[in-house]
């Protein structure tokens, strides 16, 4: 291995600050008097500079942990039938302890007599096969709350700093996408109102840099049900 | 080679303590600090899982898996290595099993116009920054990870050995060749000329 083969591989630790030791002074003379190296370093910089920059386009990480949130409580479900849910609450050692008490065994009782009878209501009122009320990890979005949806299609120079500056003019978060015909999936990122859907759409539609918005109402999980 | 590691910095160690002190909430099933871990690592996962996958919901599904596996394993995490080497090591591979269960197709490089990548000779440093991650969807998959790892998020070579289950060696490996790519793919990027 030449000197400058063994700079450029101490170089990775380098300019991520974990070299240390020997290895780091030797590096730090051969620098010195090495423009060959230096260059090295400088290339390294730009590589960790660039990798370590954020998507500019951001996800609803709250919105993605209630998702999975309501899978573990799910899965909670089906491990323990005995068990409501889990715990939303902080657990702490005792819990364990606190839960076997009788006037909890007795609310836990009363709370499976109530989901039976719900349950049994709502049989008798459902069609045979009904979309259930949950979602695992890896299906598709499109259970739950009606939400009006926005499918829209950015103009091909469009960078990533134009879309989260279209975004944030139009209060808008990317829902899902692009998919394979470059379409993203937008939703408004505070109201769920038609009338907010309609004036992002209208501004989306008005800025040179979207090649294409079309809303999408979401009817309710039930209402699609029937 | 054995390179001598220096220790995490202080900031990477005050982040450290304080994923640790999540984590043991998180094994005794604390929803809110599974809630605050969640959202810290959504973040960090999604920087090199979105680019590994180009596609966000599939990024998104398997951040959700990687921490629905964290929330199921916390009690068994010993301390051997850094927290989040550990949940690297496991979204790495929730990752590799999801791209593999669908064909591969993300883990392939990109073929821009079935042309080798070169950028133009003066770029500014915003569009260096773009031609670069451009030239890495060039590289092979485990040689983009091993940049992503080690440039992107600080691990030292033992750690993303750990993260990618692989001999120390062979992540010098990947680094090397990858940063041969680049380097040919980008023949500005050292701001001056590189003698031979």
């Amino acid at each position: 291995m030449t000197d400058h083969e063994r700079a450029a591989e101490l170089l990775t630790w380098q300019v991520i600050g974990r070299l240390s030791g020997d290895d780091l002074t030797w590096l730090s003379t051969h620098l010195e008097g090495c423009a060959h190296c230096r260059a090295e370093q400088r290339v390294q910089r730009r590589i960790r500079d660039a990798v370590a920059t954020q998507p500019v386009v951001e996800f609803a990480p709250q919105a993605s942990f209630n998702r999975l949130w309501k899978q573990i409580e799910a899965d909670a479900s089906l491990e323990n039938p005995h068990a409501a849910a889990v715990d939303n609450t902080a657990v702490s050692a005792k819990a364990p302890a606190r839960r076997g008490s009788s006037w909890l065994h007795l609310l836990v009782a009363a709370q499976a007599a109530g989901i039976v009878l719900l349950g049994a209501a709502l049989w008798q009122r459902q069609p045979f096969h009904v979309t259930p009320d949950y979602r695992t990890v890896t299906e598709q979005p499109g259970v739950g709350a009606p939400v009006d949806e926005i499918k829209a299609i950015f103009a091909d120079q469009v960078r990533l700093a134009d879309v989260k500056e279209i975004l944030a003019g139009t209060n808008l978060l990317i829902s899902s996408g692009p998919n394979a015909a470059g379409v993203y999936t937008l939703i408004d990122a505070e109201s769920s109102s038609s009338a907010a859907s309609r004036a992002a759409l209208a501004r989306l539609r008005a800025d040179p840099r979207v090649r294409f918005a079309e809303l999408t109402p979401r009817e309710p999980a039930d209402s699609r049900a029937r | 080679m054995v390179v001598m590691t220096a220790p995490i910095s202080l900031l990477q160690q005050q982040r450290e303590d304080s994923d640790r002190r999540l984590l043991v909430k998180v094994a005794a099933r604390d929803r809110e600090a599974f809630r605050e871990l969640y959202i810290i690592y959504h973040r960090r996962l999604a920087r090199f899982l979105v680019r590994l996958t180009r596609r966000y919901e599939l990024a998104e599904e398997i951040i959700n898996d990687t921490l629905w596996v964290v929330w199921r394993k916390a009690a068994d995490f010993r301390g051997d290595s850094r927290v989040s080497t550990w949940i690297m090591g496991i979204a790495y591979r929730r990752a590799l099993k999801t791209l593999r269960s669908r064909g591969n197709q993300a883990l392939d490089t990109v073929p821009i116009e079935n042309e080798p990548l070169v950028a133009p000779d003066e770029l500014g440093e915003a569009e260096m920054g773009e031609w670069i991650l451009l030239a890495m969807q060039q590289l092979p998959a485990e040689q983009r990870l091993a940049v992503e790892f080690a440039y992107g998020y600080g691990h030292s070579c033992e750690e993303i050995a750990l993260i990618m289950d692989c001999p120390v060696n062979t992540v010098k490996t990947r680094l090397f060749h990858a940063r041969e790519k680049l380097r040919n793919a980008l023949p500005g990027l050292a701001g001056v000329e590189v003698p031979p």
